[in-house]
C-alpha cells in the first residue's frame, strides 16, 4: 500500500479540496498556545513551588504575564509533568532523565515548601525516618526573605525552620502522603477534565468536593486557580472576580496569577 | 524551551509547525468548529506530556496523529451524550460567500468531514492517514498500534464506505 490507488475522479477532486484545507488562523494558534501555556503552568504545580521556592518565581511570573514564553514555561512544566503522587514521582524521574530542563539543585531542594516535592526528592534522596514526625519540618536556605511561600493555606502543618543541612529533611509518613496527594489528585483532574470539556457543573462540583474533603489540601491552590478559570469561563463573571481577589489574598506570590488574571479577564457574562 | 535531549525535539517548534495539522485531523476526527480551540489544546498537552516518548528516528505527523485520534475518539463518545448541545453544523459556517473556486472548496471539504462523520471512528483514522495524509500502512499501523493486515481491511472498508456516504450525501443535496 506504499502506493494509494486512487479513487473515482470526482471523489479525488473532492479530497484534493480537503488536503489543500488552508492553515489555521494566527489568531487561533496565539489562542490556543497561550492556553497551552497556563494549563501545563498550572497542571506542574511541584515545579511552581520549586522555582518560588528559589526566587525564580517572580520571573517566571512576569515571563508568563508576557505572553512570551511558552518555551521558558514549559521548561518549568517539563522537570515535573507529575500526575500527583508517587506515580507522578516516576513520571518526573523519567522526564528528568531526558529533558535539559531546569531542575532544583541540590541546595534549593532544602528550601522547596511544598509537600510533593518532598515526597519526590525526599523519597529519592533521603531516609524514610522510622517514626514519622508530626510536623512537617523544612529547612530552608540561608536568606529566609527571599523565599516566599506560595501557598500557606494550603500548608497549615508545615512548619519551616532554618537548618543547615539539606539532607536533614524529614519527611512524613510517605504512604500517607501519598495517597492523600493521590486523592486529591484525582478530584483534581476530574475538574480539569470536566472543565477542557465544557462541563461547567462538573468542574465546579469536583472542585468543590475537593473544598470539603481537602479544605487545606496539598492542591488547594491548584483547586482555587482551577475554580476562577471555571467560574470565569462559564460566565459567572462577578463570581470569577471574587474568586480571584480571595486567591490573590491567599496566594499573593502564586504562579498561578497569570492564569488566573488572564481567565478575569477573558471572563464575559453569558446570559 | 522544552527539549527532548535525547532527540533534539522542541516543543515549541513542535507547536508552530504541527499547530495547523493537529486541527486539521480533529476537524476531520469529527471535531467541531466551537470545539476545535479546547480539544487541540488537550492535544498538545499530552504531546508535552509524552515527548520525550517520541523518536525521531520516526515520522512525526503519524505519532502526532495517534494522540488527535485519541483525543477526538474520547470527545466523540462524551459528545454522544450531549448530542443536543451540537447538532448545528458548523463546518457549514466555512462556506462563508467568496471567490467561486473558494466557495467551491469550502462545499467540498464539508462533503469530505460530513462524509467522514459517517464511518466508524477507527477506519475514519485509517481512511485520513492513508488518503489523506498520505502516510504508508506501515506507519499508520505502528501510530494506532494495530497490524498490518488490519490497516489494510480497515482501509479497504472504509474507502467503500466513505464512497457510499458521498454518493448518499451528494443524492440528498439534489434532491
Amino acid at each position: 500500500m506504499s502506493e494509494r490507488e486512487p479513487l473515482p475522479g470526482d471523489l479525488e477532486k473532492l479530497l484534493d479540496a480537503e488536503r489543500s484545507y488552508p492553515a489555521e488562523s494566527g489568531e487561533r494558534q496565539a489562542r490556543v498556545k497561550a492556553a497551552v501555556v497556563t494549563a501545563i503552568a498550572v497542571a506542574t504545580p511541584i515545579a511552581a513551588a520549586t522555582h518560588i521556592a528559589t526566587g525564580k518565581a517572580a520571573a517566571t511570573a512576569a515571563a508568563a504575564k508576557t505572553g512570551l514564553s511558552l518555551g521558558a514555561t514549559l521548561s518549568i512544566a517539563a522537570a515535573t509533568f507529575v500526575a500527583g503522587g508517587l506515580a507522578g514521582v516516576a513520571v518526573e524521574r523519567n522526564l528528568a532523565s531526558h529533558a535539559p530542563v531546569e531542575r532544583a539543585q541540590p541546595e534549593t531542594r532544602a528550601t522547596i515548601a511544598t509537600p510533593d516535592v518532598q515526597l519526590g526528592d525526599a523519597a529519592q534522596e533521603s531516609p524514610i525516618p522510622e517514626e514519622p514526625p508530626a510536623q512537617l519540618i523544612i529547612p530552608i536556605a540561608p536568606e529566609p526573605a527571599q523565599v516566599p511561600r506560595t501557598a500557606p493555606a494550603s500548608h497549615p502543618r508545615a512548619e519551616v525552620t532554618h537548618a543547615p543541612e539539606a539532607d536533614e529533611v524529614i519527611a512524613p509518613p510517605l504512604e500517607a502522603r501519598a495517597a492523600t496527594l493521590a486523592r486529591e489528585r484525582e478530584i483534581i483532574d476530574v475538574a480539569r477534565a470536566a472543565l477542557v470539556h465544557g462541563h461547567a457543573d462538573g468542574a465546579l462540583q469536583a472542585l468543590e468536593r475537593h473544598r470539603v474533603q481537602f479544605p487545606a489540601g496539598q492542591l488547594a491552590e491548584e483547586r482555587d486557580a482551577l475554580r476562577v478559570q471555571a467560574l470565569a469561563r462559564f460566565g459567572r463573571v462577578e463570581q470569577a472576580h471574587s474568586a480571584a481577589r480571595q486567591f490573590h489574598a491567599n496566594y499573593p506570590t502564586s504562579l498561578f496569577a497569570p492564569a488566573v488574571d488572564a481567565a478575569v479577564a477573558r471572563a464575559r457574562a453569558i446570559p | 524551551m522544552s527539549t527532548n535531549a535525547s532527540d533534539g525535539v522542541s516543543f515549541e517548534a513542535l507547536f508552530e509547525s504541527e499547530f495547523s495539522y493537529v486541527c486539521r485531523t480533529l476537524r476531520r476526527l469529527g471535531v467541531k468548529e466551537a470545539d476545535l480551540d479546547d480539544l487541540a489544546q488537550e492535544v498538545f498537552i499530552t504531546v508535552h506530556r509524552h515527548l520525550h516518548e517520541y523518536d525521531s528516528s520516526r515520522p512525526l505527523k503519524p505519532w502526532l496523529f495517534s494522540f488527535a485520534f485519541g483525543t477526538a475518539a474520547n470527545y466523540r463518545r462524551l459528545a454522544r451524550h450531549r448530542a443536543e448541545k451540537h447538532e448545528d453544523s458548523d463546518v457549514h459556517a466555512s462556506t462563508a460567500p467568496g471567490p467561486a473556486q473558494q466557495l467551491e472548496n469550502a462545499q467540498a471539504r464539508d462533503l469530505v468531514l460530513r462524509a467522514l462523520s459517517t464511518l466508524d471512528e477507527d477506519r475514519a483514522a485509517v481512511f485520513v492517514m492513508h488518503e489523506l495524509d498520505g502516510f504508508a500502512a506501515p506507519d499508520i499501523a505502528e501510530s494506532l498500534s494495530i497490524p498490518l493486515n488490519t490497516v489494510y481491511s480497515r482501509l479497504r472498508v472504509a474507502r467503500d464506505e466513505f464512497t457510499t456516504a458521498v454518493r448518499r450525501l451528494q443524492k440528498g443535496e439534489r434532491s
